[in-house]
């Protein structure tokens, strides 16, 4: 993983989203959304809660239709009426709870609903061996390497959990891989399995990466691209190279309100820059 | 956990199989020894009505009708035979009917989101309510001249002092095996066992998975009725009685996980063969038929307690 500049700054975004407005009855969850997701990247999409980050990707994955503003993928306008419609075209979403059965093999969770089958129709047999091929080769191309297909998804780390969804996704036809809070509810060391397995994702060069986390640093370890959401707005967006550490973290706690409530609880006996404090204990 | 879990416990119900079998052959001897292959029917009869409640437990359900539907399709395949449609016919409504059954289990279970527990405690009243509104109580037997008809000998004869249902028993279970391991429909049985919104996401189609499987489990259950009534020449009120209750629990000793997902025939037919190694020790011992329940019970108690106090078997979840 040498090459950490964004592959291709001129390239075409895969997904390009313009003016996406959503509104649930009088509420106005989207105000005017714009994002582009590029090949070979990682977008950040960064908010508090409420921010409209799920809003923005349940649009992008097919759940619910924008009330205005388009879609394209690949140039072309695209519209979704459901989770298929937008699959087929190359967006595939991994929600926090993968879609894994516990119980069941790595191979066979890799390949659920869509086993591979071989000899004549009605009384073909599934190709385990096939399967398994598949699956390790497909994981191993984003760095992780299982010792056995055929473990029970239960036994494999949160990391590894993760890691077949997303090749799961790629494999089926992702070009644009949306990432829900991939990190959240894991621990640390599994946090990191996490984001290397993103960076694999990214280094394929070909598929863009829309990745949702709360957590900044890790935004800022594996991100190319930032889109900060504040109440339904683009609150500021840009590449790493155009926004400095101070942009991130101020765009992160959502613009001014969140400055002033941490200028409070500074007055109340806390420290300016939280992260030294822990070390005075004892 | 998982698999490997699920082959721990079919090994700990081949070992009690084996031990069983030995222990019943030092006490009882020669007599015990006479006695297999009435066992072996037995293990015939109640194992397909197993492998049928395996199938709809790893599917993530259950079905407690089963012992009313094995008098019930069994008592219809009577009357039709007596009323003169011939028995090949007779067979084949028969079986129609299970499916209807089982898939009228499916549809009310997974449409209307009804717990299939309720659903089938419900039907088991209603089955086992024809059939003894239909007969007034009174056993009914196969008209003498069909008796020696040769599908209905196929089905519940003997050949070289061995019941033909060992044989149907034996084949009905290896299909199974393979169509769990082996084919699409089998994975996706243990996906909407195991965890039912993934699989929906996957684009399982669970919704006609299950109602297969309880399609699969009423059929196994009427043909299992069928093949008793061709070997007892009748079907009386009281046939299958609490049946639901031991295939259950055959299937529970057999390795199967109670929630779903895991699971297997082979299993289930172990489950039943070592259930039914010990009633008929029991029963040969001269102990009273009643202590049979009482142990049954308490096995099953165990058997539970020990899977949850057993390190390691949780830990995956």
């Amino acid at each position: 993983m040498t090459d950490r500049k964004p592959k291709a700054a001129e390239a075409e975004p895969i997904v390009e989203v313009r003016g996406i407005v959503k509104r649930f009855g009088a509420f106005e969850a989207l105000k005017g959304v714009d994002m582009s997701a590029y090949p070979g990247e990682v977008h950040a999409l960064l908010g508090d809660n409420g921010a409209g980050k799920s809003t923005l990707i349940k649009i992008l994955s097919g759940v619910y239709p924008q009330t205005s503003g388009t879609i394209r993928v690949s140039g072309k306008p695209a519209s979704f009426r459901s989770p298929k419609a937008a699959n087929s075209v190359g967006i595939g979403t991994v929600y926090q709870d993968l879609a894994l059965a516990p119980l069941m093999s790595a191979s066979r969770n890799f390949f659920m609903g869509r086993e591979l089958v071989k000899g004549p129709k009605p009384l073909g047999v599934l190709d385990d061996r096939e399967m398994d091929r598949i699956a390790s080769e497909e994981m191993r191309k984003i760095g992780i390497d299982i010792s056995d297909p055929r473990q029970p998804v239960g036994t494999m780390s949160g990391g590894q959990r993760q890691t077949l969804a997303i090749a799961r996704a790629i494999y089926f036809g992702a070009r644009v891989l949306i990432l829900d809070e991939p990190t959240s509810a894991l621990g640390q060391k599994q946090q990191m399995e996490v984001l290397k397995t993103i960076m694999g994702a990214r280094a394929l060069g070909n598929i863009a990466i829309i990745f949702i986390t709360h957590n900044l640093l890790h935004a800022r370890l594996i991100s190319d691209r930032y889109t900060f959401l504040s109440l339904g707005e683009v609150i500021g967006s840009g590449t790493k190279h155009e926004l400095d550490r101070e942009d991130i973290r101020r765009l992160m706690a959502g613009g001014a309100e969140t400055a002033s409530l941490e200028a409070e609880i500074a007055a109340m006996g806390g420290r300016d820059d939280g992260p030294s404090t822990a070390g005075r204990a004892a | 956990m998982g698999r490997s879990q699920s082959v721990r416990n079919e090994m700990i119900a081949l070992v009690s199989l084996l031990a069983l079998f030995a222990v019943f052959s030092a006490m009882i001897g020669e007599t015990w020894f006479r006695n297999v292959p009435s066992l072996l029917r037995d293990i015939s009869w109640l194992g397909i009505v197993a492998v049928g409640q395996a199938v709809v437990i790893v599917s993530g359900e259950f079905d407690l009708s089963v012992g009313s539907v094995y008098a019930f399709v069994s008592m219809i395949f009577v009357l039709l035979l007596n009323a003169s449609v011939g028995p090949l016919p007779s067979l084949a409504l028969a079986m129609l009917l299970g499916a209807l059954i089982g898939y009228l289990n499916g549809v009310l279970t997974w449409r209307m989101q009804l717990p299939s527990l309720l659903v089938t405690l419900g039907f088991l009243f209603v089955y086992r309510g024809l059939v003894e509104y239909v007969t007034d109580g009174f056993p009914i037997t196969i008209s003498e001249s069909i008796q020696s008809n040769p599908t209905l000998v196929a089905l519940g004869g003997k050949t070289a002092g061995f019941h033909n249902s060992i044989a149907i028993a034996a084949v009905i279970m290896a299909a199974f095996c393979v169509i769990m391991a082996k084919t699409r429909f089998g994975s996706h049985i243990y996906a909407v066992g195991g965890a039912v919104d993934a699989a929906m996401a996957n684009g399982v189609p669970a919704g006609r998975t299950k109602i297969r499987a309880f399609a699969i489990c009423a059929v196994l259950a009427g043909l299992a009725g069928v093949i008793t009534a061709c070997n007892l020449n009748s079907v009386s009120t009281t046939t299958a009685t609490a049946m639901e209750f031991e295939a259950i629990a055959a299937v529970v000793i057999g390795g199967c996980l109670l929630l779903g997902g895991s699971g297997t025939a082979w299993g289930a037919m172990l489950g039943v063969a070592t259930l039914l190694t010990l009633k008929h020790g029991l029963i040969l011992q001269g102990v009273n038929i009643f202590a049979y329940q009482i142990v049954l019970g308490l096995i099953l108690v165990g058997l539970v307690a020990a899977r949850v106090l057993v390190p390691g078997v949780a830990a995956a979840r």
